[in-house]
């Protein structure tokens, strides 16, 4: 091999079939510190998600893969978020959902991420979300009957009692008991933080210490204590933290009315479809936080606006 | 439709859109998941990912499209990212539409005594 040629064997080094796809996340259990909450990684062996004929194994866009001819499971490097999705047309999703009532669906969702590593006693609550479809010709006076054609049962995390609102588990489910799409994010949190969020919800059941927190940082009384993290969209480094979680409303048009409760600003006049909620973080000092994903950063910044120009 | 696609929109029922910092990213973050998935499923699909599914109350994610025929405009609600790009497929008119929406309840009827429609 000439010199030229291992050159552009380097500079190309798919197209010379040296391209290596990097071996995923371990999936199962992800052991915490002491004290802590055990994750869950989901991987490709037990995932029921559709994949179709010939999957194959990639490396794209920071996500390890396996692609085949009717979906994806995508698994972020960075972070271990997983997700799978059924490719635009792929006949599965003309199938109705799972079960005769959205109930049946949940049930299926729920043991399935149990049975794949998700500790059970973590699962806070569940929620349905349902996908309606409607079509028609825009001229007929009457209005089209909207039919169900999904279930999505997401799981909501909780530790301890402790709401856990950044990590999700959930999946859709056809008539057939395929899968057609998933999303777990599920990280181990440590001992500390859970120690902290456990002192923290013990101090704020206390009525009078609850309003003298709540003054120190302007904020309403109706927040609760939660654990936040990282959101399954950044690669920074991980982050969690105990949060006094307080949820603002405000005018979409006039920014963040700082110190309002959600109760207050409901009774306002404002119409609903113009009004926005912002959720602020506070620790145990009563300092505000910010998550990763709720910080600008400059760098990535940088990066768009090179991309921009390039 | 002046050539669009496909409209996506949340659709507060009973709260307010809440002002997430990661909506963007989950739904963007589909097309490096799967470019051969459909973009108004990713729309929807967001509300799965982001905390309280981005709406603080009842709410719905949705998406439409307008067409000259209604093969067309479903064509376009089932589009993958690639076929985005295409101007092709521009919408030609809007005498069809297909809409589609996910709401973050248990919703079993079928019928239009739940809600109102778009």
């Amino acid at each position: 091999m000439n010199v030229r040629r291992l050159v552009v064997c380097v500079l190309l080094a798919g197209g010379c079939g040296l391209t290596r796809v990097p071996s995923p996340p371990t999936a199962g259990t992800i052991p915490a510190t002491d004290g802590g909450a055990s994750g869950y990684q989901h991987g490709f062996e037990g995932s029921l998600q559709v994949l179709g004929s010939g999957p194959r194994s990639v490396f794209q866009y920071g996500y390890v893969k396996r692609i085949g001819d009717q979906g994806t499971i995508a698994i972020r490097m960075s972070n271990g978020s997983a997700f799978g999705l059924a490719n635009a047309n792929t006949p599965s999703l003309q199938a109705g959902p799972y079960g005769k009532k959205p109930e049946e669906h949940d049930q299926f969702v729920k043991e399935y991420f149990i049975r794949s590593g998700i500790p059970a006693d973590q699962i806070a609550r569940m929620r349905t979300m349902t996908q309606l479809d409607a079509s028609g010709p825009i001229s007929e006076g009457r209005k089209a009957k909207p039919s169900v054609a999904a279930y999505y049962s997401v799981l909501e995390r909780g530790v301890d009692g402790i709401d856990v609102p950044d990590s999700f588990a959930w999946a859709r489910v056809t008539a057939d008991g395929k899968v057609v799409a998933e999303g777990v994010y599920w990280p181990a949190i440590s001992g500390s933080v859970v120690t902290a969020a456990r002192r923290f919800r013990e101090q704020m059941s206390d009525k009078q210490r609850l309003a003298a927190f709540a003054a120190r940082v302007r904020a309403s009384n109706e927040g609760h204590v939660v654990i936040r993290h990282s959101s399954a969209f950044v690669d920074s480094p991980f982050e969690s933290f105990a949060s006094f979680d307080v949820t603002v409303v405000a005018q979409a048009t006039s920014g963040t009315a700082v110190g309002a409760s959600n109760e207050a600003a409901r009774t306002e006049t404002t119409p609903a479809s113009s009004r926005q909620s912002v959720i602020h973080h506070y620790d145990e000092s009563g300092t505000e936080r910010l998550l990763p994903q709720e910080k600008r950063s400059v760098a990535s910044e940088g990066q768009a606006r090179a991309h921009k120009h390039s | 439709m002046a050539g669009i696609h496909i409209l996506a929109t949340i659709m507060p029922v009973t709260g307010d859109t809440a002002n997430v910092a990661d909506r963007g990213s989950a739904f963007g973050g589909s097309w490096a998941q799967n470019p051969g998935g459909g973009v108004a499923q990713a729309w929807l699909q967001t509300m799965n990912s982001i905390p309280g599914s981005g709406i603080n109350g009842g709410g719905c994610n949705f998406a439409i499209a307008f067409d000259s025929t209604a093969q067309r405009a479903l064509d376009n609600l089932n589009g993958d990212w690639t076929r985005l790009k295409n101007d092709g497929w521009d919408a030609q008119g809007a005498n069809y539409y297909y809409a589609r929406w996910l709401c973050n309840w248990s919703f079993p009827q079928t019928d239009q005594t739940g809600f109102e429609l778009p």
